[in-house]
Parts: C-alpha cells; structure tokens; sequence
C-alpha cells in the first residue's frame, strides 16, 4: 500500500512531481559542477605546487641571510708564475643561494625531533660562479715580458673570459622521498642511492644536461673535482629547482661549508599536522623562515588563482544558493500539495491512520522525487563538468616575484629558484572536472536530503491536520 | 451504555466571530441502537457526529465511548479507537482519487496492519458484499455516484466497526441511488437480511427527501434499532 500509494500519488501529479525532481536536480547539478570544477582547480594547483615543491615536502625551513653576508667572489686571473702565462684556466666559486643563511646541520636533527614531523631532510643550495679563460700575458710597463718575480698587470691584451653559472645542489642521497628531488622523476640512469653518500656522482637536469650537452657517464667538474653523471632527472612541469645534483657531503667541503645546509625539507606526519609541525620549528628556530605548502600557494597568481578564487567563492555561493533555492521550491510544492489534499488526509485520519504514518506517505514520495532528482542532477552535473572542460582555457599559474624568502634575481636553488623560475616560466595546466562515485554519491543524498526536509515540512503540516478540520473544510 | 454525552458544547472561533455549534447537548446511546440525528443546515449534525467519530473534542462538557472520554485521550488513542471501533461514511464519499475502488477499501484494514494477499481478499469481498466485485480495480473517477458510496460503504463495513457514523450518506445522490444505499446499509449492516426497512427506519429515511440526515447506529449485539433521536 505505501509504494503504490507513493506511485499512484507521483504518477497522478506527474508535472508537479517532475518539477520538484528537476529544481533539485538543477540545485544538485550545480553543486556537482562547482564541486568538479573545484577539484579540477584543487588538482591544478596541486600539480603546480609539486613541481615547485616537491611531493611529501610539506614544510620548508630556510634562514634569511644577513645584508652583509655573501661577499662577491674573487677570481684570481693572474698567472702565479710565469710559466702560467697564457695558458687556459677554469676556477670555480661556490657561493650559497642569494639570500639563504647557512644553517648547522644538526638543526636537521632538531627538526626530525619535533612533534608531527615525519620526514626531514637538509639540502646545501649554492651557485657556481665558473670563470675560464686563458691567463694574461702580462707584460712590463716598457712593453717588455715581465721578469720573473714581477707580478703582471692586466693589460689590454687580456684575453676575452668566459663566465658562467649554475646551480648545484648537495642533498641527502638517504633522504630522497622528501626534498628536493621527491618529485622528480628520473629520465634516464638512476637516481642517487643511499650508498652514494661518499660518492663522487652527480644527477643532471634533464633540461640543462640537453642544453649543456651532458650525457651519462660524462663527469661534471666543480671546483677541480670531477663527479660522475649517473642519472638525468626531470620535474612534473619540466622545471627543476637546481641544475646539478651532488651527495651534500661533496657541496658541503667544495664549498667549505662543513655541517652546514640552507634548505631543510620537512614532511609532516600528516596533513592535518602540518600547522602544528611549522608552528613547533618555528618556535625551536625563531630565526628560521619557516614555509608551508598552503604559504606557497598564496604566491601562485595567474588564471589559475582566479579560477581557484571562483571556485572558491562565486561557485560555492552560487551552488549553495542554488541548492537552498532548490530545497525552498520542493518545501513549497510539497507544502502545496499537501494543501491540496486536505480532504484526503483527514479521511485517512479518520479512518484510523496515525499522523505518522501520513507524514511517512509524504515524505516517502518526496524521497522518491530526490532520488530522481538526484540522478537527474548527477547527469546534469557531470553534462556541465564537461562544458567547462571543454570551453574554459588552459590555466596558467604564475608564482609571485615575492615567493619563498628574497627574491632572488638570478640563479639559486631550491623553491625560492623554482618560483623565480616559474615567474618567467608561467605553467600552464590544462583544466579538468572529476566528478568521483563519492561526488555523484553526495549529489544523491543531497537531493534527498532536499526531498526528506520538502517531506518533513509537508508531513509536519499534514501531521497537524486533525481530522474534524480536514473534513469541515469540504462543507 | 455505549456512548455518554453530557452537556456537551462546540465552540468555533471565526476571527473575532465566535461560533456555537452545539450547546448543552446530552445524549446517550446504546449498543444495538440506531440513532438519527436531524436538523436544518448549521445545526450542528456533522459537529455532533465528529464528536461521537472521536475526530473532534468538546469545548465543555465530556463525550465517554465504553466509559473514556474522547475529550482527554491522546491524539494517536483517538486514531487507534477509529480504527478499531469506529466506520464513517461521508456524503462527498471521500475516496482517495488515485487508489483503485479495492485500494480505497483496503485503506480501512491499513491500520490494523493486515498484510498484502490478506488484506486485497478482505477488500475484494467487503466490495462483493455491495455489489462492486467486478469494479475492484477501477479508480473513483470511473465509477458512479451510487458506487462510489457503495465503496465507501464497503471501506465502513470492512472491519465491522461497532459503530457506522454516517453524514448524510444519501445527500449527493438520485432518489433511485439513494434508495439502493439505504436499503444496502440496512442490509449489510443493520441486519435486516430480507433488505426491508422496519417502519420507523423507512420514517427517518425519507426524511433525506426534506432535510441532511446523520445517522449513528450501534446494532452489535442488538439487532435492528428502531428509533431515533432528533436533536
């Protein structure tokens, strides 16, 4: 009787009917858009934000160095002895990332010791400054070669130097799924293994070993050490935040920064600990920057900021103003129609049936009109996923000058580099709009939650129907 | 005694306006008797016979069935004694629209919780019994007057209620029609298995012609009733 009352009722007044199921489904519909496209513009960001920072990195630890640190670095061009004289040289320096404090080693440790940490790992961000040329043919103020003894001064004749520049980074080959390299992926070789500790090898950018024309098995010299290219690797977006990769204990001495880094990785035990661990470092290290993945995409900007800001507020808004727009156009129509059959309820009423039992019948065939319009939005939902998938434009992020610590103007090393890098380097993502079981699901219940509060409103007005009303309002 | 009513009065309240419907009345009624109840239009019949139906409460005075009085149960005791003990007939028939004749008679047995099969046999011969059997499955907009009334009749009798409160059961048909109803409800309930009316039923009957008629009548155990009350 209860399911071929709730048909017959439906099928009697099938526009009504059919016009809740939609205003639901249109409401649901558009929750399942937004909530697609958000999770679309959730993922773009997330890729952004792993290229940049790498995947399991959720906290970065730098110190921000002091005005008068750094130095500029001194190339020695003269010969030290004649003998020298015109003869080709490379020198080298290593100089830390601009703008990045070393830090002691050990603080690792401290960190790794901290409550809702995880995972840390130190990494030794430098650049190298490669000057290479011949050296001067110095000769004395009268024209003549110098003597023996005498210091050459530079002259006109000097010959043309080159001078470059890359970066390099010294990581911790025992530490690899958190860090710098923890979204890489290998292109071709191998990656570093914990047994490369000590070794002399060396991983390249993919993108710098073309353009450098690096190969595998080639050797990379820094500062007279030469270091074995054992693999290339590459980031998601094609951008790695350092050029070269060494074990840290080599930057470390050729950099003459022994215990030393300037860029601590930290994976939190999970994500909901990620403040608790930042706000732990930063009390151990009050002078530390301390930067989360959550910091790191205020800094993004570009369409994607603004699709993630739609998405955020006018889409939220509107799906939620859609939604109870929806709700109030199903309460009204099942208020309505329980108006309408007053006479019915108090018959039923009189002969017997309890209130409850009524307010089952109303809100068992508002169910059953979320349910429908719960499939319809599902449908509608998905139809209006695609339509933004298939007209929005591809999305590009763009990670603000002012990212990660100082700017740095050129060259660097880690997130701070990558941003750098990315601000010329704009990505771009081409945009979905996933609507997972678990979504459509949702979209489901929501519209029947819609249908059950319609139900409830109407079967709270039926329920309070006594019969004696119900049945004088016929006379 | 079946049902004690003592100066019982019904109050509506209009806006400002209020309304007498019924005051002081005091009646009582016995099992096996049958009760006529007649008046002019705004007397208060139909107030008086949803007091007695349980679906009202007095504003003074006390209504008692077997002792309780309606005015103080719950409102799910009071659902409960209609559907035990209580079967209504309405002049507008009150079918519900979308159920099938058997459907609507079927509707009765739903709160004594009678189950599917048992329920639709239930139904089926309620509908025999007045002559519906071949109509079961037809909505009330494809049925006539006078067999509307009859499933309504057969929704009233299909539980064999103590009481049949009937309000103006006859208003909204034909003489023809009216005539078959009354002589139905005689048969099927009252007890009379040759359809005849006794004199004094045959009196209050025609006086359907002239005026509404309400009817209470309380035969269990007792037969035929032979008069009426007129309020």
């Amino acid at each position: 009787m209860f399911f071929t009352y709730i048909w017959r009722e439906l099928r009697r007044r099938h526009r009504q009917a059919l016009l809740t199921a939609l205003g639901l489904a249109v409401g649901v519909g558009l929750v399942v858009a937004v909530t697609a496209y958000a999770g679309g513009v959730s993922a773009a960001q997330d890729e952004v934000l792993e290229s940049l920072y790498g995947v399991g990195t959720d906290i970065s630890v730098t110190e921000t160095a002091q005005i008068e640190q750094g130095g500029r670095g001194l190339f020695r061009m003269q010969p030290s002895s004649q003998e020298q004289q015109g003869e080709a040289f490379s020198e080298d320096r290593l100089v830390g990332s601009p703008g990045k404090q070393a830090m002691a080693a050990d603080t690792v440790t401290q960190i790794a010791g901290l409550d809702g940490v995880s995972g840390v790992a130190g990494a030794l961000a430098l650049n190298v400054m490669r000057v290479e040329g011949e050296y001067a043919q110095a000769y004395s103020q009268g024209g003549q070669r110098a003597q023996p003894g005498e210091l050459p001064e530079p002259s006109a004749s000097q010959a043309p130097l080159e001078v470059s520049s890359f970066s390099l980074t010294g990581i911790d080959p025992s530490a690899a799924n958190v860090g710098p390299l923890a979204s890489s992926q290998v292109v071709s070789g191998r990656a570093l293994a914990e047994n490369d500790v000590e070794a002399k090898v060396a991983l390249v950018d993919a993108a710098y070993a073309e353009q450098e024309d690096i190969g595998l098995g080639d050797a990379i010299t820094v500062n007279e050490t030469k270091f074995e290219v054992v693999g290339t690797i590459s980031s998601a977006n094609g951008a790695s935040s350092s050029d070269v990769y060494i074990p840290l204990l080599w930057a470390q001495q050729l950099s003459e920064n022994e215990d030393k880094v300037n860029q601590i990785y930290v994976r939190a035990a999970s994500a909901d600990q990620i403040p608790a661990a930042k706000s732990a470092i930063q009390t151990a290290l009050p002078d530390a920057t301390v930067t989360t993945s959550d910091d790191l995409a205020e800094q993004v900007s570009g369409s994607l900021k603004s699709a993630s800001d739609l998405a955020d507020r006018l889409g939220t808004w509107l799906a939620a103003a859609a939604l109870v727009a929806a709700f109030a156009v199903a309460s009204l129509l099942s208020v309505s129609s329980v108006s309408r059959r007053v006479r019915e309820f108090g018959t039923l009423k009189a002969l017997g049936w309890r209130s409850r039992r009524i307010v089952a019948q109303v809100l068992g065939e508002s169910v059953v009109q979320g349910i429908i319009g719960g499939i319809l939005g599902v449908g509608l939902g998905i139809v209006g996923a695609q339509l933004i998938v298939r007209f929005s434009p591809a999305l590009e992020a763009t990670v603000g000058a002012t990212g990660l610590g100082p700017a740095p103007s050129g060259g660097g090393t880690g997130p701070g580099r990558a941003l750098a890098e990315a601000a010329s380097n704009t990505v771009s993502i081409a945009m979905t709009a996933p609507v997972s079981a678990q979504l459509a699901l949702l979209a489901v219940g929501l519209a029947i939650a819609g249908g059950l509060l319609a139900g409830a409103i109407g079967g709270w007005r039926a329920s309070r129907l006594r019969p004696a009303d119900a049945l004088r309002r016929l006379d | 005694m079946l049902y004690e009513l003592t100066d019982v009065t019904k109050r509506y309240e209009q806006g400002r306006k209020v309304v007498s419907a019924l005051d002081g009345v005091t009646l009582s009624i016995d099992e096996g008797e049958f009760l006529a109840i007649q008046g002019s239009t705004g007397s208060g019949k139909s107030t008086l016979l949803q007091l007695l139906g349980a679906m009202d409460r007095p504003t003074g005075g006390s209504v008692l069935f077997d002792g309780r009085d309606l005015g103080r149960l719950r409102e799910g005791d009071l659902a409960g004694l209609r559907a035990r003990s209580l079967g209504f007939i309405f002049q507008g028939f009150n079918l519900i629209p979308t159920l099938s004749a058997c459907e609507n008679v079927e509707t009765a047995l739903v709160p004594w919780g009678v189950k599917g099969d048992e329920r639709r046999r239930r139904a089926l011969a309620a509908l025999e019994g007045v002559g519906l059997g071949d109509r079961a499955v037809h909505l009330p907009s494809e049925l006539s007057g006078g067999e509307q009334q009859r499933v309504a009749i057969a929704r009233a009798l299909v539980r064999s209620p103590r009481v049949i409160l009937a309000d103006e059961p006859t208003g909204n048909l034909d003489e023809k029609t009216r005539d078959e109803i009354i002589g139905l409800i005689h048969e099927r309930y009252l007890g009379n298995s040759q359809g005849a009316l006794s004199s004094a039923m045959q009196k209050v009957f025609e006086a359907v012609d002239r005026s509404p008629l309400g009817g209470v009548a309380a035969p269990q155990g007792a037969g035929v009733g032979d008069g009426g009350h007129g309020v």
